[in-house]
């Protein structure tokens, strides 16, 4: 024979491209499923990619060339330190910052970063200020000597139509504070660029006079020298009580790694869309495989060989995988202008402010959601490609036989899915707290499920037929023995709808958790009945100090039974900086909901007052902490061990929190700071009256946020919300794809069926009973993919909440059973099964039963 | 690409003279249906010429299929052997067969089987890619074929596009232009009207006879075999020579 036969010949390549594209209907769907999932997986991307660079960035512009931070806590650091070290002669490459997150109504209201530097010796920290391009001598000149003089980069100026020597206010703890425009910061490097687009760069006596911190820097940027481990001890050994050398990396590592595994979460649900897009892909390519295995057989005869034909159907793949991939890519950057801003809104809410928002679009972004793809589109068509080059020449195993085969094969599959799902919950016992490791388990057990749905569909079936028999008589029994009979398609459609709705329920069971708990959780800590904070980026937990006279004049309100007052600020402890909420409220212990603790509700806040704490649940088991422990934190006198007598649900911080007393609090930090009050009324008292009058009555230059407790529990449910508009998104998208996979699934499967139909109305069938008939086949196959889809969902909720959630934030949550989602996953089976009857059923019945029954 | 030697023009040393070109020994093939051995083929020898036309006649399930089957190396006799051009068909794998069945063989179906997403050209030449004779030489055999069964100028038609006649005499061509010493025609007439039978017919017989290749024809219809040099009867799994 000749020895230059092509490795895949061209008109192997015209049998299965030309009917990709015959096949438009069919390719559309499959080519559907794979770009939303690559849109899901590439907006996703973008957006974590762009939360990851605007975290970089941040760091960067404030942080700059820092390898080591010297910070005095929650009050800054007295600049006399600074001062006498450096005449001492203990620190060489050193640079005091003032900074503070600020807002200006000229600047679009974002939240900005006000960076005071001593431009003499931060060169070396923040090169991207050293730029000759910079400023000019008089701007500089200005810079020094004029009160409230800063500079802005030049792209945001121009973009909020600022001129130099324009004045515009800065919002600084509620306060409003004039300053000029006195030069315009003009790096020539993309990094610098975009660095400072979130930075106010003042003077730090400005910074300081704006903040109203005077004498007190935010900390001391150090560059220390890597090879002299030594020097960082050095300097700690001349600091005074309470401040602290550390290493940059230390302080913005576990942000990072915190923010890294909400990431991952959100990577990880993107995925899901991907994997229901991959059932659809699935089904459709097995079908088309069924469908053509005359084709195959026939193309064995001529001497086509196995791989050959595994060849064509995966080229078909390839062709719809690439198609798929680049309009999801297109679709996912499309969507992604809405992901970055949700993602970013909620590393916001939960972690920290970010002052840039990274721009462009990572290619590497684009290259991951299309080779992934394509990849699972290649894996997913696999199967239906060995399938297809199993087919034997003239397809010498009749319909029949292939039947027959399936059915043996139910209880193997069966076994095979509940092997996968021992799998699976075998790796979510792994004692690794690792979150990749939980969505490989939680896709092993959602295949398992899969897997089982031919042998409960069959006995599902049976179950059925009597009461179907008894409604729609011969017709009843004859749909349910058809769907049987045809197994090797109706399981697999039924297998992938199943898989898509109960992903929805999955999803929508664990969002309704969440909120049932976060509810519960409300209810119990929220007691005051006003609340009174300053405006803050941070609408969790709010750390901007209240003016202290507003604190007197709420304390003399009439009307006002009880005042709490609470301090929240961030503090350093051996583990890097941990948020701690300081109380002044007797009845602290009974407002919280404690998981663990080691002395009665009643006794705890004596203790409190005496130095003990308690800690939530994400912080303890972040840390490794429990009851009996001790936490320690660094207050102004140096390292302190505070005992824990309780570990409490908080779900207001991904990273947890400390809560102690405040006057303890106060003593130990020399902190008398206030950022929040809680005002408690007499019963009966309308909060509402007393929120309008504290609003207008109170005498204060600074603007406040003042809200009844109803108002409060809906803004932080708002901020919940917000976590979980993403995956609300992601939910609507899987159930978008369900839906399509349902009908896509029955209207072929339909289609297929055509001969058979043909042959029934040839043998009298009328055509109201042919769209009964038709009708109630899809019927049944939604009913079965529906109530398949509960037990399933129920599984994927279980998982996703205690095991993938407490592994991304850390907190346990309740779970909350709401009917809604199992009816609403009835609902779309159902709704798409009886949609995609209606196509077939006209088409079929408007057929001539002699061209229906045509054999060529 | 594929080294096998499977060609038959190449004769091998052990090749047998051109009176045993394709040789049956003690051929038995039977089915498991339901828990019952159905046995079709009885332990049977046969020798055929080579350039013979022989035409196989039987009822219905008789195994006339299955023997064609067993020559074209689609399906494994139980036992016997099969010898074409001295190559021992039945010691080869799989793979070897459907190389063996690429180069060697054409296929003639009742239903034409042709590739509905192919042209009339494409599903012609198929047979030439599959086995690397889609060059020059290739090509204008493949048009002087479509010429000889008269489809010159339905070259870009698809096959829903043309009658079962045509599309009959483009499986023909289909099955001759990579040049196979054996072509199987399973009831090619079975699904056309007589006169176009009967035309079919005579297209078939005049090409294979004129290339010299063997003509493998199962049929229920005695006047499609009156074409053939020897005509067999399949009866109870044995294969009967006809006087004629």
């Amino acid at each position: 024979m000749a020895a230059d036969t092509p490795f895949f010949p061209p008109g192997l390549r015209n049998v299965g491209w030309r009917y990709v594209f015959r096949r438009r209907w069919q390719t559309l769907l499959m080519v559907l499923g794979i770009a939303l999932g690559v849109a899901v997986m590439v907006a996703i991307d973008l957006a974590n990619a762009s939360a990851s660079r605007a975290f970089d960035l941040s760091t960067e512009a404030v942080a700059g060339r820092a390898t080591h931070q010297i910070t005095g806590g929650p009050q800054g650091l007295d600049e006399n330190v600074y001062i006498q070290l450096r005449r001492a002669g203990i620190l060489e490459l050193a640079a005091p910052v003032v900074a503070a997150y600020v807002s200006s109504p000229q600047l679009g209201g974002q939240p900005l970063q006000l960076l005071g530097i001593d431009a003499f010796t931060d060169a070396p920290f923040r090169p991207y200020l050293g730029s000759d391009r910079a400023a000019s001598y008089s701007q500089l000149v200005q810079f020094f000597t004029r009160p409230g003089s800063v500079l802005l980069s030049r792209g945001l100026a121009s973009r909020y139509g600022l001129q130099l020597g324009d004045t515009f206010d800065l919002e600084i703890s509620g306060r409003l504070q004039p300053v000029t425009l006195v030069g315009l910061l003009d790096p020539q490097d993309s990094l610098g660029q975009r660095t400072l687009e979130g930075v106010i760069l003042a003077d730090i006596s400005t910074a300081q006079e704006l903040t109203g911190a005077l004498g007190r820097l935010s900390w001391v940027d150090l560059i220390l020298d890597q090879d002299d481990p030594a020097a960082a001890e050095r300097i700690q050994a001349a600091l005074p009580a309470g401040a602290r050398v550390a290493a940059v990396e230390a302080r913005s590592g576990t942000l990072n790694q915190m923010t890294a595994a909400f990431r991952v979460n959100l990577s990880a649900l993107s995925m899901l869309a991907l994997v229901v897009g991959l059932f659809l892909i699935y089904n459709t390519m097995t079908f088309s495989v069924v469908q053509r295995r005359s084709l195959f057989g026939m193309l064995r005869c001529l001497g086509v060989t196995r791989r050959e034909i595994f060849l064509l159907v995966g080229s078909e793949a390839l062709i719809v995988g690439v198609i798929g991939s680049l309009i999801g890519i297109g679709l996912g950057v499309l969507m992604g202008r809405g992901t970055v801003s949700a993602v970013s809104q909620t590393i916001n809410d939960l972690y920290f402010t970010t002052t840039v928002k990274a721009q462009g679009i990572p290619f590497s972004s684009l290259l991951k959601g299309g080779v992934l793809g394509l990849l699972a589109t290649l894996v997913t068509a696999a199967p239906p490609a060995w399938e297809a080059a199993s087919v034997p020449p003239r397809a010498a195993l009749s319909r029949s036989g292939l039947e027959s085969k399936v059915r043996r094969g139910v209880i193997i599959t069966a076994f095979g899915g509940l092997g996968m799902i021992l799998g699976g919950v075998l790796l979510f016992l792994l004692p690794l707290d690792n979150l990749l490791l939980g969505f490989s388990g939680t896709f092993a057990v959602t295949v398992g499920f899969a897997m089982l749905a031919a042998l409960s569909m069959v006995l599902l079936v049976r179950l059925i037929t009597p009461l179907s028999a008894r409604l729609f008589g011969f017709l009843g029994r004859m749909a349910p023995r058809s769907l049987v009979n045809s197994l090797s398609r109706t399981s697999v459609a039924v297998a992938a709808l199943m898989v898509a709705v109960a992903v929805t329920v999955g999803v929508t069971l664990m969002i309704d958790s969440f909120r049932y708990t976060v509810n519960v959780w409300l209810e119990q800590s929220l007691s005051s009945d006003v609340y009174i904070t300053a405006p803050d980026f941070n609408q969790a937990q709010p750390s901007t100090p209240v003016d202290p006279a507003v604190v007197e004049q709420a304390r003399a309100w009439p009307g006002v039974e009880r005042l709490d007052l609470v301090r929240a600020t961030t503090v350093d402890s051996p583990s890097g900086p941990v948020k701690v909420t300081a109380f002044l409220n007797s009845t602290i212990a009974s407002e919280r909901l404690f998981r663990e603790q080691s002395i009665p509700t009643g006794e705890m806040w004596p203790r409190m007052l005496e130095g003990a704490v308690i800690v939530s649940e994400s912080l303890a088991d972040r840390l490794d902490l429990s009851l009996g422990n001790s936490f320690a934190l660094y207050n102004s006198q140096g390292r302190q061990d505070y005992p824990i007598i309780g570990i409490f649900y908080d779900y207001a911080t991904s990273e947890g929190l400390v809560q102690m007393a405040l006057p303890r609090y106060q003593q130990d930090w020399q902190d008398s700071t206030i950022t929040a009050l809680g005002l408690r009324l007499p019963t009966g008292t309308n909060p509402d009256g007393i929120t309008a009058a504290l609003q207008d009555g109170l005498q204060t230059t600074q603007r406040l946020v003042i809200r009844s407790n109803a108002g409060l529990r809906a803004d932080v449910l708002e901020v919940f919300d917000r976590t979980f508009a993403i995956t609300s998104a992601l939910r609507v998208l899987a159930t978008t794809v369900a839906f399509i996979g349902v009908l896509s699934a029955l209207l072929l499967l339909q289609l297929e069926k055509e001969k058979e139909i043909g042959i029934l109305r040839a043998l009298g069938l009328t055509g109201r009973q042919l769209w009964r008939l038709v009708m109630l086949e899809t019927g049944i196959m939604g009913l079965v993919a529906g109530l398949l889809a509960m037990p399933t969902g129920y599984a994927l909720a279980i998982i996703l909440i205690y095991i993938i959630n407490k592994r991304s934030f850390g907190w346990t949550l309740q779970l909350a059973l709401t009917p809604e989602a199992f009816l609403q996953a009835l609902l779309i089976a159902m709704t798409a099964a009886l949609l995609a009857g209606i196509y077939p059923a006209r088409k079929m019945g408007r057929m001539a039963a002699a061209a229906a029954i045509r054999e060529e | 690409m594929h080294t096998m030697q499977t060609n038959l023009t190449a004769k091998t040393a052990a090749a047998e003279s051109d009176e045993n070109f394709l040789v049956l020994e003690n051929l038995t093939k039977g089915y498991q249906e339901g828990g019952k051995y159905h046995k079709v083929l009885h332990d049977f020898s046969i020798a055929f010429r080579r350039g013979e036309f022989v035409a196989v006649l039987g009822r219905s399930g008789s195994g006339k299929t299955t023997l064609l089957n067993l020559i074209s190396g689609i399906d494994r006799a139980d036992s016997g052997e099969i010898y074409v051009n001295g190559i021992r068909l039945t010691g080869l794998d799989d793979l070897q067969r459907t190389l063996y069945r690429r180069s060697n063989i054409g296929f003639i179906f009742q239903f034409f089987n042709l590739i509905p997403t192919l042209t009339v050209w494409e599903n012609v030449t198929l047979p030439l890619e599959l086995t690397g004779q889609f060059d020059d030489a290739g090509k204008a055999r493949a048009l002087s074929l479509l010429e000889e069964v008269g489809l010159r100028d339905r070259l870009t038609a698809f096959p829903d596009r043309i009658s079962g006649g045509e599309q009959q005499r483009v499986s023909i061509a289909r099955a001759l232009v990579h040049n196979p010493q054996i072509v199987l025609a399973d009831e090619p007439t079975g699904n056309l009207d007589e006169d176009t039978g009967r035309a079919v017919m005579a297209l078939l017989d005049r090409l294979t006879r004129r290339a010299g290749k063997n003509l493998v024809l199962v049929t229920h219809s005695p006047e499609a075999a009156a074409y053939a040099d020897r005509v067999f009867t399949l009866h109870d799994g044995h294969l009967v020579e006809r006087e004629r």
